[in-house]
């Protein structure tokens, strides 16, 4: 009895510890004052200056269409280099494979940086999509990669086998075997690499360019001369868009 | 999915349709209104890609890291002006490109010198105070020693601020760069300890609104913010001086669209756009013409526009050599350690 009401009190007071700064910026979002944290009026205003502010909507844009696209070729060519894993007998080469990409994770992500500064310098590489682009691919990857290869690793190499006595050639079998037996990871990788490449700060800071901000570093040069109450509004706005589709996919997998 | 792809491509695609006039402008976050730039777009048809930065500093690690012309325009503080001048990143202006000019505040042109920057903006640091709550109204810095302000002062996160207050308390130069003088300030602040509440810079306008703190450090144009939720508030310009800041645009060297760069300092330095910064954002603009397009309420908030005996008070931030930033910082780490 006892241990139940100590798991369940810990249990809520992380749960709170985790939510409750989400809250507090929800409730402030509501809140018709341009300064003060105390509760003047329900409002809308700051939706409406939301919409209204072009810098701010474009980086979001800009941020959306970038992740879409690094985590996607990251995802590709992730894929690629996994699943010839499989293929491959040997775990020892998945060891040595494995090193390369653990150590762009171990890599701070500040060095990482500088390290893309002076490449892209050298290089002659505008500083703009493109390096940002070039930048997260290579961030994205390692992570991208150790979550499919959790999956590999369960994969049941007589499958792969069984269709190569059945007579189907290797791309034949990878198209129809490892790739639908691993569609749940890769998804769930994209969508990692989606989310990394979305908020990341430290690399972006180093390789972006005037000519495409954005979302966290427009976000970042704000802060200085007060953060107004159109970032609470935003972050309402993506906490609403992430519930809904929490909600849908919920619901999928139930009907399923 | 093909079809959702090609759309982002369109999309993705539209974004670097080149326009053939641009300007890459950085300027501090939140002190250009939206609307000037969508309204510069309008009238000019130059393409803005506007870059807010958080501080001088990483200004300057970009441009210096980065490729040299990776901006137009630049809007760094009064002080980084000679440094910039000095590593030969911004290039000489030509004042008959820029007739508003004349409407300057005069404390803030210098014409004996080559003009190398237009400041658009300032603002000044004093003390504020909540006159419901605070009882024996400060008048000069040294005030905030008092013992009656025990636990209550609000003090900014700023080496310099805090220094350029200690040491015009002694009557010293807030630019100076002599051991003897700092190691004094250093001595006053730690004076100070027991009457410190907190240290902030960037929600100040909250934590005086919501009388977190109601005495205390303050830059003007946060109180002018703070005082449109709270009546209470009151600010001072201490007589013994306070520090003043403006804000100045800069062009890069060798930057492909200098004329477009002239167009922007122009546009933001006519009276009716300079007015719409205060109206919008709460800055002192320098454009004295700028008070035409304001009411008589904004023109006489005596912080927001201190008279001209004022503003000739204010000492305007200077640059430090290395060695003498270097003694202010590890002094202020061990005052931070004291608290």
């Amino acid at each position: 009895m006892l241990k139940k009401l100590v798991k369940n009190t810990y249990i809520s007071a992380i749960i709170l510890f985790l939510y409750f700064p989400l809250f507090l910026l929800v409730y402030l979002s509501f809140n018709d004052a341009q300064y003060s944290n105390q509760w003047h009026q329900f409002s809308l205003q700051w939706f409406k200056e939301l919409f209204n502010d072009k810098q701010l909507i474009d980086s979001l844009v800009n941020s959306l269409i970038l992740a879409f696209f690094s985590s996607l070729i990251a995802t590709f060519n992730s894929v690629i280099a996994t699943t010839l894993l499989v293929l491959q007998r040997s775990h020892k080469l998945l060891q040595k494979f494995l090193l390369i990409p653990s150590f762009l994770i171990i890599l701070p992500d500040l060095i990482l940086g500088v390290g893309f500064l002076i490449i892209l310098n050298v290089l002659n590489i505008p500083f703009g999509f493109i390096s940002l682009l070039i930048a997260h691919i290579t961030f994205c990857m390692p992570f991208i990669i150790f979550s499919i290869i959790a999956k590999i690793k369960l994969f049941n190499r007589n499958y792969y086998l069984a269709s190569l006595d059945l007579g189907a050639s290797k791309f034949y079998t990878w198209r129809k075997v490892i790739m639908p037996i691993l569609s749940p990871a890769i998804i769930s990788a994209f969508f990692l690499g989606f989310t990394l490449s979305f908020d990341d700060v430290i690399i972006s800071y180093f390789v972006a360019g005037p000519e495409f901000n954005i979302l966290p570093l427009t976000i970042f040069g704000m802060i200085r001369n007060g953060a107004t109450p159109e970032l609470n509004a935003l972050c309402t706005m993506t906490l609403l868009f992430s519930l809904i589709l929490i909600i849908i996919a919920q619901y999928k997998l139930r009907k399923s | 999915m093909l079809k959702i792809l090609s759309l982002l491509l369109l999309i993705v695609s539209s974004k670097f349709s080149c326009a053939e006039k641009v300007l890459r402008m950085a300027v501090w976050g939140g002190e250009i209104p939206q609307s000037i730039i969508s309204d510069f777009e309008k009238t000019t048809g130059i393409r803005v890609y506007l870059t807010t930065i958080e501080s001088n500093e990483s200004l300057i690690i970009k441009l210096n890291a980065a490729q040299k012309n990776l901006y137009d325009l630049i809007a760094p503080s009064n002080y980084y002006i000679s440094f910039l001048k000095k590593m030969g990143i911004i290039q000489p202006l030509d004042a008959k490109k820029i007739p508003e000019l004349a409407h300057l505040n005069k404390r803030f042109v210098d014409s004996s010198q080559p003009l190398y920057s237009v400041p658009f903006i300032y603002g000044a640091s004093g003390i504020f105070y909540n006159k419901q709550w605070i009882k024996t109204y400060p008048r000069h810095w040294q005030d905030l020693w008092s013992q009656a302000y025990l636990f209550k002062l609000l003090l900014l996160d700023d080496t310099r601020e805090i220094f350029s207050m200690a040491l015009l308390s002694q009557k010293l130069s807030p630019n100076s760069e002599n051991s003897q003088d700092i190691l004094q300030a250093y001595q006053q602040l730690l004076k100070l300890v027991p009457n410190i509440k907190l240290f902030a810079s960037d929600a100040v306008p909250r934590i005086i609104t919501d009388e977190d703190a109601n005495i205390g450090i303050a830059w003007n144009g946060d109180v002018v913010r703070a005082q449109q939720e709270n009546h209470n508030i009151e600010f001072i310009y201490p007589d013994e001086g306070y520090i003043l800041w403006s804000e100045e645009f800069a062009i890069i060297k060798n930057s492909q669209h200098t004329d477009e760069a002239y167009a922007f300092i122009n546009f933001i330095l006519e009276p009716k756009n300079s007015a719409e910064i205060t109206k919008k954002l709460h800055f002192s603009v320098t454009n004295e013409c700028a008070k035409d397009y304001l009411t008589p309420e904004i023109v006489n908030n005596k912080i927001l526009f201190p008279n001209q005996e004022t503003l000739q008070k204010g000492i305007l931030q200077a640059p430090l050599n290395p060695e003498a930033l270097k003694l202010y910082n590890n002094y202020w780490e061990k005052f931070k350690l004291s608290m």
